[in-house]
């Protein structure tokens, strides 16, 4: 019924009566009635429609419709609805909340690049320290190695005394040469190691072996932001909701 | 004093600017009502609703021209009395415009014609509403609006709430089931507006 075998809509046609038509629409709506005779016709009908329309004759009031204060009482015009007055607020608050939201982002953000900056450094004493780790395990293995081939004279009296006290079978870790206990040779003692590069004597025995982790007292404020990140963001769409659902129900 | 400070005032309670705007609108007002409604008595009533509600509730109005709003408050209250009337099956829509007291046909002289004009618009004007009155609500007071009360197209948005596309839409088809219905009577609908067409030239 609306639809025809053209290339031309009937509400097409109806607004090219209207006038509300731009100019490259109109040439096409003119172009296309020279040649057809169907929508030539609509295009008369439509206007013949539209003229007995605006010829109708027009009523007038058959009273005065002015409002008494009796009608209107309280004379003043009822406030604005719940729903009205709901905009600025939930504007406001939606407004606060993304900022807040945003204000803790950046914060957070700040935090994790200081961190950063911490961790680097940490893992560049850490690879300093696992340098001169392994540095004291070669020697600490050097020296089993030595201590796995006793010198030539304590070979001697090994054979005539199978307990010779050395620690590699289970014996004491000195030497029982003579009375005088004295660490073998090569054993490591505290001072001895020459300390990696870049590393400080006396602490690297304790130190190797437990790599430097960042202090727990930035980790402390992590939690408490990411949940008020959390409450802003949640704020925000509740506000942003509530402002939407409200400004359509408004009444104008 | 123009409409833009007459509503400015209405807003701060002042009754008298109010119906300052009332005596400029309510013909128009009235009109549409009647039109949408197809009765005098219903239309009356329709209108003073209209304008009780557009003063309860002129503090939302947004803009200086009040007439969108109007029109936009007139129309709700068409609709609510055409619900009404749905929900009390005795009042027919499919009935001709009927005064309510009298049952006589919808009569809006014009004062301005002459006798046979007089004759032959009385008749189409009867066809034309008892046709406008078997439209759908919407395609009805699209058609009003922009033929009877010649408003522009986003005049007729704003008072429709909807976009200028839709009220296109509802325009074209209201057009065409007038245009179809109107078909079966050529001898009114052709030599009205061939007078039509002669009475307006010989205004211009």
């Amino acid at each position: 019924m609306f639809w025809r075998r053209h290339a031309v809509h009937d509400d097409d046609l109806s607004a090219y009566v209207d006038g509300r038509l731009d100019a490259a629409a109109r040439g096409r709506i003119e172009a296309h009635i020279e040649s057809c005779s169907s929508c030539r016709q609509t295009v008369a009908e439509l206007g013949e429609l539209r003229s007995a329309l605006r010829e109708l004759p027009r009523a007038t009031a058959p009273r005065s419709f002015a409002l008494r204060e009796a009608d209107v009482r309280p004379a003043t015009p009822e406030p604005a609805g719940p729903f009205v007055r709901a905009v600025p607020m939930l504007g406001g608050l939606t407004a606060v909340a993304v900022l807040a939201f945003f204000v803790l982002l950046g914060f957070d953000a700040t935090v994790d690049l200081d961190e950063a900056n911490d961790t680097s450094g940490g893992a560049a004493r850490l690879a300093g320290q696992e340098e001169s780790a392994p540095a004291a395990v070669n020697s600490i293995q050097d020296d089993a190695t030595r201590d796995a081939e006793p010198p030539d004279d304590a070979n001697a009296g090994a054979e005539a005394e199978p307990d010779s006290g050395n620690f590699l079978n289970g014996g004491e870790a000195y030497s029982t040469n003579d009375d005088t206990p004295q660490p073998l040779p090569g054993a490591l003692t505290s001072g001895d190691e020459e300390p990696a590069d870049g590393e400080v004597a006396g602490d690297a025995a304790t130190d190797e072996l437990q790599p430097a982790t960042p202090t727990t007292d930035d980790r402390d404020g992590w939690p408490a932001i990411r949940v008020a990140e959390a409450a802003a963001a949640g704020v925000a769409l509740a506000a942003g909701a509530s402002l939407a659902f409200v400004w359509r129900r408004r009444r104008t | 004093m123009d409409e833009a400070e007459l509503l400015e005032r209405s807003r701060n309670g002042d009754l008298d600017a109010f119906n300052a705007i009332v005596a400029a609108y309510q013909d128009r007002v009235y009109n549409l009502c009647l039109r949408m409604l197809g009765s005098p008595q219903a239309a009356e009533d329709a209108t003073q609703e209209a304008f009780l509600s557009a003063f309860r509730n002129v503090a939302r109005v947004r803009g200086a021209n009040p007439k969108p709003w109007l029109f936009r408050i007139a129309s709700n209250a068409c609709i609510d009395e055409l619900r009404r009337r749905k929900r009390q099956p005795q009042l027919s829509l499919d009935a001709p415009a009927r005064d309510d007291e009298d049952d006589r046909p919808l009569d809006v002289p014009d004062t301005e014609a002459g006798p046979e004009r007089r004759a032959l618009q009385g008749e189409l004007a009867d066809a034309l509403q008892a046709e406008l009155l078997r439209l759908p609500e919407d395609q009805r007071l699209a058609v009003i609006l922009c033929d009877v009360e010649q408003l522009q197209y986003e005049e007729i948005a704003a008072s429709m709430r909807c976009s200028v596309g839709t009220v296109k839409s509802r325009i074209s088809r209201g057009r065409a089931r007038l245009r179809d219905a109107l078909r079966t009577r050529p001898e009114l609908f052709g030599d009205v507006v061939r007078h039509t067409r002669g009475t307006s030239e010989q205004h211009r």
